[in-house]
């Protein structure tokens, strides 16, 4: 579904991403861990046309989305769940959500709205709320419903625990789950390796902006280099 | 109290003009970080644009509102092409460049829209056909014309719609969005180059019915009356909060208001003088202005 193939990204003088492989498919849900530092938000900004990437390719569904400007490529389905968060601070909840639906028809926005307060139901308690109002968690449930409400069929999300209160980080993370159980294919970026690999089915190691290593998330869960480096054990 | 109410109508008048042309300076800023130097010169051009329309239109209505409303029209429509132009051509190719390159490209354009309409128009003042001849009202004592009625109705009218086009539609939303996160809006698939465009395209029609309206008034038209009217109405934007469109319009108000009652009970020598005093107290006092959010950090 998605493919990252040969792909590398300078800042400058800073290399970010060396001669990097990548590939999701479809269904899937796959994390790409490492450290701070190590590239792993220059590679979901790369997919989403944030940023744009000297050498390599990046595929989607067939076709290269690599020189595609970022209103684009959200428009073919892919939908990015910024670092940070990224809501609209001066919009309401609901104007936020709206905003996720932008390319979409009333009809479809005000069935993804329903979908979005299934899914977290904190949201519709605070719907004519100013967004910038919101807790941490709360921006971070926001900021995956308005992604969501594209109806991508590639989900990326950057950090979704970053800087959020241990509940809510696990009412974040069901909502990933159930994301994925209908059908969406998700791209999940952590550095809480132990949160991505339970809620992941294969995962990429990145360091200094390399892949070092790839495979299923259990067997990942168990090495013990991984263990050692990223779990905080051995 | 007759003279107060008489200042009162006067100062609110001249406000929702500044208010008006104010309301451009502070969108452009809210999508681009930019001040729109060039701004008060779409304000002058507005004015021209109605010049030639309504000679072009000659005998072909009969005056009156109809001529008035059609010559706004069409003097807010081109103007919001020129304001779009100025953008693609002046600002898009530096929007990366530091926030120094953009404002000395803005006072570039400014001098070049001065200096092209003195060759094109001629330096000297145009007198503005007077569509709308000059009718005199009292009401206990305080006296006022159909242009002032007209002027305050037809800015309120305009501030109306922005106000709900803003609020309420899809793409107003899509703006309040681009000027909070221009990244974040293009994740949703929000073109932001066409909300920029737009932004120029609303500012600057604003401000050309700023121009008509001045112009129904007092008829004396030239290539440099978009300077002082330029920066009185930056000073309100800057006054009410820069960025802030309700900000804007008190900003406007106010300094209206100020203008005409320094001028009523003071010396009218200090009328301009008092625009540039509220800013000098505005950047000491609240630079952010009255309704303008401090500085919000983006983590």
């Amino acid at each position: 579904m998605l493919s990252l193939r040969n792909l590398s990204c300078r800042y400058g003088a800073v290399q970010a991403l060396t001669d990097v492989h990548l590939d999701v498919h479809p269904g899937e849900v796959v994390t790409l861990i490492g450290a701070n530092g190590a590239g792993k938000s220059t590679a979901l900004k790369s997919v989403a046309g944030l940023v744009h990437p000297q050498s390599g390719d990046i595929v989607f569904e067939g076709r290269s989305i690599l020189r595609r400007q970022a209103h684009k490529i959200a428009a073919m389905g892919i939908a990015l769940v910024p670092e940070g968060r990224a809501i609209f601070a001066n919009l309401t909840v609901l104007e936020n959500l709206e905003m996720g639906g932008y390319l979409r028809t009333r009809t479809q926005i005000r069935d993804g709205l329903e979908e979005a307060f299934a899914l977290f139901p904190r949201l519709r308690e605070r719907i004519r709320q100013s967004a910038g109002t919101l807790s941490g968690g709360e921006q971070q449930m926001l900021a995956i419903g308005r992604a969501l409400m594209a109806r991508p069929r590639l989900l990326l999300l950057d950090e979704p625990s970053l800087g959020i209160a241990p509940l809510l980080v696990k009412a974040i993370y069901a909502g990933i789950d159930a994301i994925n159980r209908t059908g969406t294919t998700v791209l999940v970026v952590e550095q809480n390796a132990h949160l991505a690999l339970r809620h992941s089915h294969r995962a990429y190691v990145l360091e200094t902006g390399r892949i070092v290593t790839e495979a299923p998330s259990a067997e990942l869960a168990d090495d013990p280099r991984v263990r050692e480096a990223y779990l905080g054990e051995g | 109290m007759t003279a107060f109410l008489q200042q009162l109508l006067n100062g609110l008048s001249l406000g929702s003009i500044y208010a008006l042309v104010a309301l451009g300076y502070t969108m452009v800023y809210g999508v681009l970080r930019l001040i729109n130097f060039a701004h008060g010169d779409v304000y002058m051009l507005g004015a021209f644009a109605g010049y030639y329309a309504s000679k072009l239109l000659h005998g072909r209505l009969n005056g009156g509102l109809p001529e008035a409303a059609v010559i706004l029209v069409v003097s807010m429509i081109a103007c919001a092409l020129v304001g779009m132009l100025i953008e693609r051509l002046a600002y898009r190719p530096v929007r990366r460049a530091s926030r120094l390159t953009l404002l000395i490209v803005a006072i570039g354009v400014s001098l070049l829209i001065e200096n092209l309409a003195q060759i094109f128009f001629g330096a000297d003042p145009k007198f503005f056909p007077q569509i709308l001849p000059e009718r005199m009202f009292e009401w206990r004592g305080v006296l006022f014309t159909n242009q002032q009625i007209l002027v305050l109705a037809t800015a309120v009218l305009l501030m109306a719609a922005l106000t709900l086009f803003i609020r309420r539609t899809r793409t107003g939303k899509a703006m309040r969005a681009v000027a909070h996160n221009p990244d974040a809006a293009r994740l949703m698939g929000i073109n932001v180059n066409s909300i920029i465009s737009l932004t120029f395209a609303l500012g600057s029609a604003l401000a050309a019915a700023g121009g008509i309206l001045v112009s129904l008034n007092q008829p004396s038209i030239d290539p440099l009356m978009g300077l002082m009217t330029g920066i009185k109405a930056f000073v309100a934007a800057v006054l009410g909060g820069i960025g802030s469109i309700p900000g804007a319009v008190l900003g406007g108000l106010i300094l209206g208001l100020a203008e005409t009652f320094v001028a009523g009970y003071g010396s009218s020598t200090y009328r301009d003088a008092i625009a540039f005093f509220i800013l000098i107290i505005i950047l000491l006092c609240k630079p952010e202005g009255l309704l303008g959010k401090g500085q919000v950090e983006k983590v």
